[in-house]
């Protein structure tokens, strides 16, 4: 699937600023045409340029805008891929084809059976496939409505473009430009094409130099500000949120609002009732595991998670339930961590535990660490999972080194600058083992402590 | 340093001065070093910020290199202060190390009951805003800046309206949601059951399997995923589909060599 700069939050930015454009739009890179749909989509009526120099963007490019783009078929070295070829006669059925290769590319190194399996059922289901892909393409050519799309280098396409205030540029370079090219690789060996000639972005500032130069109108998006390119673009306008990438920043010269999209999590208060400092762990307690959607593990975490600890979400998110109250959550993830002893179904990323706080226990957080890794919570996760989890794996920010909380159940596995990462052991014991384990430590803390 | 708060011990006498003259020794201002141990916070606090609002909060004040509101604090029988209002700012303030902050002092130490009264209102009776007005406010920030220094954000106040939009990828395969679940045998109301379970599961399709059967399908998938080299368990799934459906080919090829032999022997 083509993956662009422009997300959600963007778009709705962008939209907001159509009423103030001028009557041209000129989009440079347009990618998977998120801008032309996004201006069209939302009563823009005025014309419509567009340019990019991958295969999937001008050959949509070119069905958008009527034209016609020959392709190739690499039949020597893809002949498992031999159907696609049956649909390059038509330009309709063509430009689906590019469409469902690009889908194709993300398992075609069929290194295992899941990447097989998608292979073979896009390629069993192609003309299925093709209809209603076709269908889709139909739908977009009519919303986008009167357009012109140019297989260029954006450079070219903005020398071509008239410096007046009747014109606006927009454009979202990517800012990975060694990627973005092997990203299209696999369609350009399947399909050889006769690509455009263009020059690599080398320099932002250049390019940003070049957009901002004259009197067209222009909104400039970029995910890596600079000082050096700020002192071209001036000051943002406004700000998105991407989630988990880097927030797009957009400068323009129209004089429009300027926007502002924080990040949001998804929180939902969570009424199960919390240890205060009138409860009391005993050796009579008793202690389970309850699983908690993840906006009521998000609020949990709003209330006790450190300052220095940026917020994410978690897949997997569970109390630690004493006498029926909630002492601390613990929230993983599958992981995506390098740790060769292990396999890929033995591991999991513990992404987050905290106690609650206002108890009378001031080293809670070691008990919730502790239960972490007991066999109960071994069990649900690999009954959810559906693995056989052998270790749990967490990172601690800071420069001490190592963690109070994790010491004696969780073994530091290595240490980088202001990092330290652990590794634990599951099923070493069970939830009542960890609490009486946690419980003659607190004996022993106060025996210490006595005066 | 010494210097630094020699001064302020000056001008906290000259504050309070002034103020016992204004307020009759009823309410003191002071200046303080916002992370001396000397503030002390309540053991209990209600009010929460995201890290977000918490990060932005400090990052005005780094900015502004001063507090602009003050906090509230009661003076404690052994002369330190305990906040009633005020915790994220004295916090935001020390860590964005301003050295000195303003406080108001209740010069005395409340009770319990009448801190937590005073704590309460100070959060409870803060007032509402009305968006309309909020919404115009906000168009008369106009630079991203200043937007950022309000801790608000645009889709909070309303002001960007839903919009149209559709990708420009290729048909996706559709994929449909089954799930499993085990119950005891002892479950004989199947209709309900499916009807219920159906329900919570969101799914189109929902198997009942005997609860004794989990850990043997349980072992099959992960096997399977180990040998496949798959984490996928519709993958997993679709493996042990298709090794039963050997096992019953063989099997009906088996019951078929059986029959003719035994036709040949008739």
């Amino acid at each position: 699937m083509f993956q662009g700069v422009l997300n959600t939050n963007s778009r709705l930015i962008i939209a907001s600023y159509i009423p103030a454009m001028p009557p041209n739009a000129v989009i440079l890179c347009s990618g998977n045409f998120s801008v032309e749909s996004t201006l069209r989509m939302n009563g823009y009526e005025g014309t419509m340029k567009g340019c990019d120099v991958t295969l999937h963007s001008c050959m949509a490019g070119a069905y958008l805008s009527g034209n016609d783009l020959e392709v190739g078929f690499n039949s020597k070295e893809f002949p498992d891929l031999s159907p696609l070829a049956e649909y390059l006669d038509d330009m309709e059925t063509r430009t689906a084809i590019i469409l469902i290769a690009e889908e194709i590319g993300q398992f075609y190194r069929k290194r295992n059976r899941y990447e097989i399996r998608n292979c073979e059922a896009i390629l069993r289901r192609l003309p299925e496939l093709v209809e209603k892909t076709v269908l889709k393409l139909q739908r977009k050519k009519e919303s986008i409505g009167e357009y012109q799309y140019f297989g260029m280098d954006a450079i070219e396409l903005l020398a071509a473009t008239p410096d007046d205030p009747d014109h606006i540029i927009l454009t979202f370079p990517p800012s990975y430009s060694g990627d973005y090219e092997k990203m299209f690789k696999f369609l350009d060996d399947v399909f050889p094409w006769e690509k455009p000639d263009y020059k690599p972005l080398t320099s932002g500032e250049e390019y940003a130099s070049l957009v901002t130069a004259g009197n067209r109108q222009w909104i400039y998006g970029a995910e890596h500000p600079t000082s050096e390119i700020e002192e071209i673009l001036g000051e943002p306008i406004s700000k998105a949120n991407r989630s988990r990438l880097k927030d797009i920043f957009l400068y323009t010269n129209m004089e429009v609002p300027s926007h502002l999209i924080r990040r949001k999590f998804p929180v939902k208060v969570c009424d199960i009732e919390r240890m205060t400092d009138a409860d009391e762990i005993t050796e009579k307690s008793k202690i389970w595991i309850h699983k908690i959607p993840g906006a009521e593990a998000n609020y949990i975490r709003q209330l006790y998670l450190a300052r220095n600890v940026t917020p994410s979400s978690a897949m997997y998110n569970y109390g630690v339930i004493i006498d029926g109250k909630l002492a601390g959550i613990v929230s993983f993830d599958t992981s995506t961590f390098d740790l060769p002893e292990y396999t890929k179904w033995e591991k999991v990323y513990l992404l987050g535990d905290l106690p609650v706080s206002g108890t009378r226990y001031k080293n809670l957080a070691k008990l919730i660490a502790t239960a972490a890794l007991s066999s109960e919570m071994q069990r649900e996760l690999e009954s959810i999972m559906i693995t056989e989890l052998k270790v749990a794996f967490t990172t601690v920010f800071s420069d001490k080194p190592s963690s109070m909380k994790y010491r004696g159940a969780w073994k530091v596995y290595n240490r980088k600058e202001g990092v330290v990462n652990y590794l634990g052991k599951f099923g070493r014991w069970d939830l009542k083992g960890a609490m009486l384990k946690w419980l003659a430590n607190q004996r022993k803390l106060k025996a210490i402590t006595k005066p | 340093m010494v210097g630094e708060s020699k001064k302020i011990e000056s001008y906290n006498k000259t504050l309070k001065k002034i103020f016992s003259e204004v307020f009759g020794g009823k309410l003191e201002l002071i200046l303080i070093d916002p992370a001396s141990p000397r503030l002390r916070p309540m053991s209990k606090n209600a009010r929460y910020m995201t890290k977000e609002q918490f990060n932005q909060l400090q990052s005005n004040l780094m900015n502004d290199g001063i507090l602009e509101s003050v906090p509230l604090v009661h003076r404690l029988s052994d002369g330190d202060y305990e906040i009633i209002s005020g915790h994220h700012r004295i916090e935001a303030a020390a860590k964005a190390e301003l050295k000195s902050i303003l406080v108001m002092v209740i010069p005395e130490e409340l009770d319990l009951s009448e801190k937590r009264s005073r704590q309460i209102s100070h959060n409870a009776i803060s007032g509402q805003d009305d968006m309309q007005t909020l919404s115009a406010m906000w168009h008369e920030v106009t630079k991203l800046s200043d937007k950022l220094y309000s801790g608000l954000d645009s889709e909070t106040i309303g002001v960007l309206e839903k919009i149209k939009f559709e990708g420009l990828n290729a048909y996706a395969i559709r994929t449909e949601f089954i799930s499993f679940w085990f119950l005891p045998e002892e479950v004989t109301d199947f209709e309900e059951l499916l009807a219920h379970y159906t329900a919570i599961a969101g799914s189109k399709k929902v198997y009942l399997a005997p609860l004794e059967k989990y850990d043997t399908l349980m072992r099959g998938l992960i096997q399977a995923k180990k040998l496949s080299n798959v984490r996928n368990t519709a993958v997993a799934f679709g493996l042990l589909v298709d090794d039963l459906k050997t096992i019953i080919d063989n099997m009906e090829q088996d019951a078929a060599t059986e029959e003719t032999e035994q036709a040949g022997v008739a």
